[in-house]
C-alpha cells in the first residue's frame, strides 16, 4: 500500500494558505480531473484556517468540456458548497465572454488553444484583477510542466502551482486516502482530461481507485497518453503564451 | 571593523527585508550610493561560502526569498555545489529560471524589482531576502554577449581582460555601471515600500542593505610571493578587499 508523504500535502496547504492570506483576489482552478480536484481539496482545507476574507474564484471546468466532466463539476461544486467559499465562474463561460469561435475546433491546436484556452483566462485575470492563480500542474506530468517553479511570478499576476512537486501516484492515493469523490471518466479509461475533442480514454477502464494506483505502478501507460499528441508537442509554445 | 555575521544574528529579527547586492565592495557603495552604510567583514570571499555559513542565520526567521542567484533556488542543489537552500526559506522565487537572459549572461535587476512589487504583500507574514546579481558582472546594462556572438559560458570577461579585448578601466566601468543600475532598483525598493508599508500592516520596514562579498577591479596584490593583478573574486583567496562589505539599516 502506497501512503501519501503527509509533510507534501502539509507544505501544499501552507502554500495555499500563505498566498490567499496574503492577498485579496485569488482564482483557484477546477478543471474536474484528478489534479484539480485534489487542489480545491487542499483549497478549501486552507480556507478554514484563513483569517482574512480574500475574494476566491473557482474557474471550473474546461472551455469545451466532456458531457460527464461538466456534470461532475456541478456534482462537486454542490457537494463541497464552493459557492460558499468564492464565487463559480464555468470556463465555457469565459469563451462566451471573451472569445469568437470563427475557426474549426481543434484544427490547428495553437489557435485552439489560445482561443479557447489562454485568452479568456487572461482577460478574466485582467478584468477582475486576480493577484494569484491557483493551478495543479504537476512537475511529472509533461517535460514543459517540469520547468516550472511552485511560485511563477507573471506580468500581471503569480501563478501558484501547490502540487508541483505531487507524483501522479501522490494524487491518486491522497484521493484514495480521503476518500475524494473520482470522476466517473477514469472509470471509463481516462488518464488525463482535458477538452472533448483533444481527449481520449487509453485503457479498457478501471473498477475502483486501487485498480487504477495498481496500473499506474505497474508502468501503465503515460498519464497524457490519451491527450491529442500534436497539442503534447507545442507544449512548449503553449505555455509561453499563458497555458498551465 | 565589525564582522557582518554577528551583527545580522542581532539585527535580522527586526529586519522585514535583506537586500543582497551581490559582490559590492564597500568603498564603491559609499561613492555611489545615496544611502549611508558601514563597512563590515563578511564571512567568506565567495557566495557559496557566503550562503553556507549564513543561511542558518535565515532559518531561524521565516524569509521568502526572491532570488535571482541560482544557488538560491527551489529545486534543491541542482547545481551540486553541495548548498540547497530550500531549508533555509519559507520560499523561494526562483529568478534566474525565469527570467535570465542570455543576451546579458545574467537576470536584469528590473526583474527582481518588478517581481518584489508582486510578492510584496508576503511581508504580512514573512520577512523577505531579495537577491541581486549586481553589481556583480557580466553587466545587465550592455549586451556583452551580443557584442562577442557568443554565449555567457563561452567567455569571460576577465580572461578577455588577460587577452587585452578588454581593458582594466573596462572592467571598472562596467563594475560601475551595473552598481548604479542595481542602487537605481534599491532605491525603487525602498520608494516601494515607504509608500506601501500600511497595505502591509507595518508602521515601519525595516531594510538592510549588505553583500555576501567584495570585488577585485585590477588591484595588485602579493600571491604566493609575486604581485598579480586580480579581477573578480577568486574561490581561492581571502583578501580584504573581498571580505569587506557595506551594511546599512534603513527605516521606512
Amino acid at each position: 500500500m502506497i501512503v501519501m508523504d503527509l509533510k507534501k500535502v502539509e507544505h501544499s496547504i501552507n502554500l495555499i494558505r500563505d498566498f490567499i492570506e496574503s492577498y485579496n483576489r485569488v482564482a483557484v482552478c477546477f478543471s474536474g480531473g484528478k489534479d484539480s480536484l485534489v487542489l480545491t481539496y487542499l483549497t478549501l482545507k486552507a480556507l478554514s484556517e484563513v483569517k482574512s476574507s480574500p475574494k476566491i474564484w473557482f474557474i471550473v471546468c474546461d472551455p469545451i468540456p466532456i458531457e460527464e466532466n461538466r456534470g461532475f463539476c456541478q456534482y462537486i461544486v454542490d457537494k463541497w458548497n464552493l459557492n460558499d467559499y468564492g464565487e463559480i465562474i464555468w470556463y465555457e463561460d469565459l469563451v462566451k465572454k471573451y472569445s469568437k469561435i470563427d475557426f474549426e475546433i481543434a484544427k490547428d491546436k495553437i489557435r485552439c488553444c489560445m482561443e479557447l484556452k489562454v485568452k479568456p483566462l487572461r482577460k478574466f485575470i485582467r478584468d477582475e484583477n486576480i493577484e494569484v492563480l491557483i493551478t495543479a500542474i504537476r512537475g511529472d506530468e509533461h517535460h514543459e510542466r517540469a520547468k516550472e517553479s511552485e511560485i511563477s511570478p507573471r506580468e500581471d499576476h503569480i501563478r501558484l502551482h501547490p502540487l508541483l512537486n505531487w507524483s501522479l501516484i501522490d494524487v491518486w492515493s491522497f484521493i484514495k486516502e480521503n476518500n475524494l469523490p473520482v470522476n466517473p471518466l477514469y472509470f471509463k479509461g481516462y488518464l488525463s482530461l482535458g477538452c472533448k475533442p483533444c481527449t481520449k480514454p487509453v485503457t479498457s477502464g478501471f473498477k475502483s481507485v486501487d485498480e487504477i494506483i495498481e496500473f499506474l505502478r505497474r508502468g501503465g501507460v503515460h498519464e497524457r497518453a490519451g491527450r491529442d499528441i500534436d497539442k503534447e508537442r507545442v507544449m512548449e509554445i503553449l505555455r509561453s503564451l499563458g497555458y498551465f | 571593523m565589525k564582522e557582518q555575521l554577528k551583527l545580522l544574528s542581532k539585527d535580522l529579527e527586526h529586519c522585514d527585508i535583506v537586500i543582497i547586492l551581490d559582490a559590492c565592495r564597500c568603498d564603491y557603495f559609499r561613492k555611489y550610493s545615496k544611502i549611508d552604510c558601514e563597512c563590515v567583514i563578511s564571512p567568506a570571499s565567495y557566495t557559496l561560502g557566503w550562503l553556507k555559513v549564513v543561511s542558518p542565520l535565515f532559518q531561524r526567521y521565516e524569509f521568502v526569498a526572491i532570488s535571482s542567484h541560482p544557488y538560491i533556488n527551489s529545486k534543491g542543489d541542482v547545481l551540486g555545489h553541495g548548498y540547497d537552500a530550500r531549508p533555509y526559506f519559507k520560499y523561494i522565487v526562483d529568478l534566474w529560471n525565469f527570467y535570465y537572459d542570455k543576451s546579458i549572461g545574467t537576470v536584469h535587476p528590473v526583474h527582481v524589482y518588478n517581481t518584489f512589487k508582486k510578492m510584496f504583500n508576503m511581508l504580512k507574514k514573512f520577512k523577505m531576502l531579495i537577491w541581486f546579481l549586481q553589481p556583480h558582472l557580466p553587466p545587465a546594462t550592455r549586451s556583452l554577449y551580443q557584442y562577442f556572438k557568443c554565449d555567457y559560458n563561452d567567455i569571460d570577461i576577465v580572461k578577455l581582460i588577460e587577452r587585452g579585448v578588454l581593458k582594466d578601466s573596462d572592467y571598472v566601468e562596467m563594475y560601475i555601471e551595473n552598481l548604479q543600475l542595481v542602487l537605481d532598483y534599491t532605491y525603487k525598493i525602498l520608494d516601494y515600500c515607504r509608500d506601501r508599508k500600511e497595505v502591509v500592516g507595518k508602521r515601519e520596514i525595516n531594510v538592510l542593505i549588505t553583500s555576501d562579498h567584495g570585488e577585485f577591479l585590477g588591484e595588485e596584490i602579493e600571491l604566493n610571493g609575486k604581485k598579480v593583478k586580480v579581477f573578480s573574486h577568486p574561490g581561492n583567496i581571502s583578501h580584504p578587499i573581498l571580505r569587506t562589505v557595506p551594511y546599512a539599516l534603513v527605516s521606512l
